[in-house]
């Protein structure tokens, strides 16, 4: 019998890192469980999890609650109600997923670079899909200064160079004006 | 700084740029653009035209710029093309002129010009054509260094580019009179504004005009509006930035120069090419003038009068002697204004015979024309004819006004076309030719800047109420609000050549010889004399070369019609396009969590999709990499391989209702799988062709475990979504990628068994195609007992987190039980040996009958493609079917892509019998195989065919036989 | 140009696969003409002007029908599959 130690997606990434008015950061991996509700048993599942998110919603209570795609959400954190499975299909997601936190003034300018969404239209805390280039993106709007982007864990490497080279524009724009 | 007046609103007189230009040092100050600057040191002669390498000088002051066209020298490396009306100074500057050599005032290619009469319109396609064996040794060649402005820089363009997407509710394109008005009406009510400027400092036509706005002078009406703008945190100005293209749905493109007016630009990208989604947008580009076609009228001293204008207010470049020649109350009142300012204007010429006007300050002379212009590298004189007569006027300067024609370009990027307007002789936009973007201002001819201001912001008011805002009450601030009468004037008519098209040398006369010779159409002129083509896009020759083809063809003007207007409406660099997409930022890399040990293996990745898999690892001594796969052939064969699957699809499908969906969409009855057991899955695309191959396993009741292929992952994804979205809404199921959370190794051998009672701690008892849920210590994992070798083989899935760690155990396990890991070359002579198809066979034109896979399609139930994979044409006797290929000689290389013929027919399409799919050199039998797809295949095992391979010169005899090659009957993995 | 997800709302082009008319929302049944199942498949009207088609929004995985006019490119609305039909 072996033994195996994990090794986390950004194991040999150099993180964090700060570009003029924003920094990078690793997120240390929560459990992610994937939930989709089976047709007709919403309600059900909402009143044992107290609600479920709608498209683009984030809901905060014992586990955090993000709407993460058609029928879909992710909850993050330990503690899931028992019983769920006759409502839902669960499914752990834990290890797929790789996520970093942009925080700073020019979060905002830095995601403008990399990503085709209207960012005023996101309430804060929002989730939204969608591409960075061919990347796929959970990007959750903390707040005008807080972004975490979460991308599939084979693609940690190009989402780290993406948003380096986004961060790098922004900074040095930031120096000359 | 020898032509350098007082004053100049742009200039910081305070700060001195030196900068080079062909070579010679200058100064500058803080402010200038290379073509004022250069202005400025009495420098006019500022590059070669295109065709006739004439002398060339600045026509303009702004982006539509034909002849000041030059290089920029950075860091060893240079952009062509850049105008030098919008590379702003800065110190250290390094320019040269294009088009020239050796220098720019001796050029020898200036023979050229003696040619001209030889080299006309349509002079390539009269020349070039015969003898035809001369077109691509000589012709082409020729053609080929003539062609294009500028040179390329040969090497790669290391510059930074950046892309960037805005979102807003008012777009204002232009930051003049007009559109300043606008954005300041949309600002006040909160809405998100962007106004984007081409110029450095927004303002527009008023930077260059001494008038009075609300009784203050211009100039600082536009200081306090975008003051005013610039507070405002809705609002975001961007200067240097060119609305280029007006695209669907509210989407702009735009080019902002970001770095290329900076000394030393660091990390700043030198451009950005922005996508920006409006709701609203109002085209405020204003309007341009247009010269006159006169002999002689592309020296250098030839220029726009709004330019003379602009330099002499902006930048304080004095003309000298200025000869002004309009035809239009405009240029008069400009003429008026830059005389009582300082400017030496010794004549006005206007073609008008009854033009009256007192206490101009110079002379005037109606009734007269320009017909000729004297001097070397730049103009010394003019002649007029007045009455018949002739005579010369000493000058340094000539400033031309033709008329002016409204920026509509943009208003025409959906294909519709603009109107004529007789009064004003030129096209002007209609209301509504791109959804959400309306015109306004000068560049709908509301030329006056009472009139901009005004109509400014009643197309504010306009998008405003459309935005579903109030718009503020404000009052239209009072200005000049001159009319503009005009005559129109296309062409003197005088000997000698008279200009239009300045960057690609097009005369009046090309224009009529190409009438002459039948391309009457104003598209066919176009291409016929390469008018408008040049990188101004014909900006300031368009009109009058229509005008000039409707009076040889006899036609009206509205009647000749325009050609068509495309984007970009400024020239944009591919590298700004394409911006990140360079090396690592082309696409992304998707890595396996053994990436990194496999590349510290020394092993060669090749990708896969986005994935990245060992080719294969290489060891000290071997031969090549053929070495390397025949030892891993020979771990898997003969001991244990381990291999990283993780790229294979894997898609989590639970409910109770799994397995009837799982039933339409595979052509088997996965519904009747038992649990903890696997079976190979065939998906059909909905016409009958095999969308893609895998494996379903059953983990529970209700739980389902599909694998895809690596390259069909995504594709099987938007399958499913479909057929559950579209047929089965209401069913009790759901599905989710798991690709990424499960970390996926291969263990194939006979000593599999063995290596796996290392990891678990004993042997599993685990039938073929089984599978199970394993304990790894307190890692949870699944094993399953699949095969793509034909060996006894597994698949141990661990969370992606324990990945790197698992296969540093297996192969070191593998190892000491004398195999090891294994990569894709291997896992491919693997798979041919057993007939076991990839997408190499699953080619999207082939159906589960040509793989001899009919048998899978279920006869009981409905699948999806079912119906039509049993049509006629896709199952029978003329299909390509598979077969295996074994050479006559068992060395000799057979590659895919070889296409088969019968033994004495010749190697033509007509004689085809198939091509060849995979093939490999097999170590277990010591010979060359191949699969290949052949017509009626299956009956033909036993043929002998002849081979050819054309790309690579090579014929040889193959025998067909089934393709299972090794172990037909799978004992070895069974048992 | 830009598509509505009835999930995400208006979204970039760029997000979007379009596979064509929405005619293929009707799948006979297994048992219909040929004809059915060809008309099914592969003939399409293409209409010049307005038109229905199935597109998928990659993001979030949700098919949709989007309204819109091939002459001008003007997009309508759409709407999920399960009221399309």
């Amino acid at each position: 019998m072996i033994e195996l130690s994990p090794t986390g997606a950004f194991g040999v990434l150099r993180l964090p890192l700060e570009q003029g008015e924003t920094r990078l950061s690793a997120i240390a991996p929560p459990r992610i469980t994937a939930i989709a509700p089976y047709p007709g048993q919403m309600n059900a599942l909402s009143r044992r999890l107290g609600a479920f998110p709608a498209p683009g919603e984030v809901h905060d209570g014992q586990l955090r609650l993000v709407w993460s795609g058609r029928e879909m959400a992710f909850a993050f954190g330990e503690g899931l109600p028992e019983g769920l499975e006759d409502f839902a299909a669960l499914c752990d997601q834990s290890d797929a997923w790789a996520g970093l936190a942009l925080v700073g003034q020019d979060a905002q300018a830095v995601l403008a670079r990399l990503v085709a969404l209207d960012l005023r239209a996101l309430a804060a805390p929002s989730s939204a899909r969608a591409l960075m280039g061919h990347l796929p993106l959970l990007l959750i709007k903390e707040s005008d200064t807080r972004f975490d982007l979460w991308t599939f864990r084979s693609m940690a490497d190009s989402l780290v160079h993406e948003m380096e080279a986004a961060m790098r524009g922004v900074a040095a724009r930031r120096a000359i004006s | 700084m020898r032509r350098r007046a007082t004053g100049g609103s742009a200039l910081d007189r305070g700060r001195k740029l030196g900068f080079r230009f062909a070579a010679q040092r200058m100064e500058g100050f803080a402010g200038d653009t290379l073509a004022s600057a250069l202005l400025a040191n009495g420098v006019r002669l500022m590059g070669r035209s295109f065709k006739y390498h004439r002398p060339r000088g600045v026509l303009t002051a702004g982006s539509e710029e034909p002849n000041a066209l030059v290089e920029v020298r950075r860091d060893g490396q240079f952009h062509p093309n850049i105008r030098a009306t919008l590379q702003d100074l800065h110190p250290g500057l390094e320019a040269r002129a294009q088009n020239c050599w050796p220098s720019l005032r001796r050029d020898v290619m200036a023979v050229n010009d003696l040619l001209s009469p030889f080299l006309g319109a349509g002079f390539y396609y009269k020349t070039f054509m015969w003898p035809r064996a001369f077109w691509e040794g000589l012709y082409e060649p020729l053609i080929r260094r003539a062609a294009g402005l500028g040179r390329l820089p040969g090497s790669h363009d290391n510059s930074l580019h950046e892309r960037a997407f805005a979102f807003c509710d008012l777009l204002v394109i232009g930051a003049g009179p007009t559109g300043l008005m606008a954005a300041l009406m949309a600002g006040r009510t909160g809405a998100d504004v962007i106004l984007a400027e081409e110029d450095r400092q927004m303002g527009g036509r008023l930077l260059g005009d001494n008038g009075q706005i609300d009784g203050v002078p211009a100039a600082a009406w536009v200081k306090a509006v975008r003051a005013e703008l610039a507070s405002l945190p809705n609002v975001r100005l961007m200067p240097r930035t060119s609305i280029f293209g007006a695209y669907d749905g509210g989407v702009f493109g735009a080019l902002e120069r970001v770095a290329q007016h900076l000394a030393e630009p660091g990390l700043t990208p030198r451009e950005c090419y922005w996508r920006i989604a409006a709701r609203r947008a109002i085209l405020a580009s204003g309007a341009l003038e247009r010269p006159i076609a006169h002999p002689g009228n592309d020296r250098p001293g030839v220029m726009l009068l709004s330019a003379v204008a602009s330099y002499w207010h902006r930048w304080a470049v004095d003309p000298g002697r200025v000869v002004v020649f309009g035809n239009n109350d405009h240029a008069l009142a400009t003429a008026r204004r830059l005389a009582a300012e300082g400017m030496r204007i010794v004549s006005y010429i206007d073609p008008r015979e009854d033009l009256v006007a007192s206490d101009t300050g110079f002379p005037l002379r109606s009734g007269a024309e320009v017909v000729a212009t004297r001097g070397r590298h730049e103009l010394r004189e003019v002649t007029i004819r007045a009455k018949g007569r002739e005579h010369r006027i000493v000058c340094d300067t000539l400033a031309l006004s033709g008329g002016w024609n409204p920026t509509l370009a943009l208003a025409c990027h959906h294909g519709m076309r603009p109107v004529w307007d007789e009064g004003l002789a030129t096209f002007v936009p209609r209301p509504g030719m791109v959804p959400g973007l309306e015109p306004a201002g000068a560049a709908r001819g509301r030329f006056s800047t009472a009139a901009c201001l005004a109509d400014g912001m009643q197309a504010a008011r306009d998008a405003l109420a459309e935005l579903g805002r109030t718009p503020p009450d404000m009052p239209v601030p009072e200005a000049e609000d001159g009319g503009y009468a005009l005559r129109p004037l296309w062409e003197v008519r005088a000997p000698g050549r008279a200009w239009l098209d300045f960057a690609n040398d097009v005369t009046t006369k090309d224009v009529a010889l190409a009438a002459q010779e039948g391309y009457a159409s104003v598209e066919h002129m176009k291409r016929y004399t390469t008018q408008g083509m040049a990188p101004d896009q014909g900006k300031s020759s368009n009109m009058g070369a229509l005008a000039v083809l409707a009076d040889v063809t006899g036609g009206t003007i509205p009647e000749t019609g325009t050609t068509t207007f495309r984007p970009p409406f400024v020239p944009v660099s591919i590298g700004t396009l394409g911006a990140g997409a360079r090396g690592k930022g082309f696409r992304p890399e998707r890595r396996t969590t053994s990436d990194a040990q496999a590349r510290a293996l020394g092993a060669p990745m090749i990708e896969a999709g986005l994935w990245y898999r060992p080719a294969y690892f290489p060891r000290p001594g071997d031969a090549d990499w053929r070495a390397a796969c025949n030892r891993e052939v020979g771990f898997v064969r003969n001991a244990v391989g381990v291999c990283d699957v993780s790229t294979l699809g894997k898609i989590a499908v639970q409910g109770p209702d799994a397995g009837r969906f799982l039933d339409l969409v595979y052509t088997g009855t996965m519904s009747r799988l038992t649990p903890c057991r696997v079976r190979y899955g065939l998906m059909l695309r909905e016409d009958g062709h095999v969308m893609d191959d895998g494996t379903c396993a059953r983990l529970g009741a209700q739980d389902f475990l599909v694998t895809t292929t690596t390259a069909a992952a995504s594709e099987v994804m938007r399958h499913l979504d479909f057929v559950q979205q579209a047929f089965c809404s209401d069913w009790q199921l759901r599905f989710a990628s798991v690709t990424e959370h499960w970390a996926q190794m291969a263990i194939a051998g006979p000593l599999a068994g063995e290596l796996l009672g290392h990891v678990l701690g004993d042997v599993p008892d685990l039938p073929f195609m089984g599978c199970q849920p394993v304990q790894i210590g307190d890692v949870a994992g699944r094993l399953f007992r699949i095969s793509f070798s034909g060996e006894r083989g597994y698949e141990l899935a661990v969370p992606a987190d324990f990945g790197a760690d698992l296969f540093r155990h297996l192969v070191a396990l593998a190892e000491g039980l004398g195999g090891g890991s294994y990569g894709m070359e291997a896992l491919n002579v693997l798979r041919i040996e057993k007939g076991f198809v990839t997408h190499a066979e699953i080619d999207g034109r082939v159906t589960a009958f040509d793989l001899g896979l009919q048998a899978m399609v279920s006869g009981k139930k409905d699948c999806i493609g079912k119906v039509m994979s049993q049509r006629e044409g896709l199952c029978g006797p003329e299909r390509l079917q598979i077969v295996g290929l074994r050479p006559t000689d068992a060395n000799a290389e057979i590659h895919a892509g070889a296409h088969l013929y019968p033994m004495r027919a010749a190697a033509k399409a007509a004689h085809g019998q198939g091509h060849v799919t995979s093939a490999c050199y097999s170590p277990t039998l010591a010979t060359w195989l191949g699969l290949a797809l052949v017509v009626n295949g299956r009956a033909r095992h036993g043929e002998t065919l002849r081979l050819v391979d054309g790309l690579r010169g090579q014929r040889m005899e193959v025998t067909l036989c089934d393709p299972v090659f090794f172990d037909p009957d799978g004992g070895r993995m069974r048992d | 140009m830009h598509l509505p997800c009835p999930c995400c709302g208006w979204r970039d082009l760029r997000e979007f696969t379009c596979i064509g008319a929405a005619d293929h929302l009707h799948r006979p049944v297994p048992d219909a003409p040929p004809e059915a199942w060809h008309d099914y498949l592969h003939n399409r009207a293409n209409p010049a002007g307005e038109g229905r088609d199935l597109w998928y929004h990659d993001p979030c995985g949700t098919w949709l029908v989007a309204s819109r006019n091939t002459l001008t490119h003007a997009v309508h609305g759409s709407t999920g599959l399960e009221d399309a039909r």
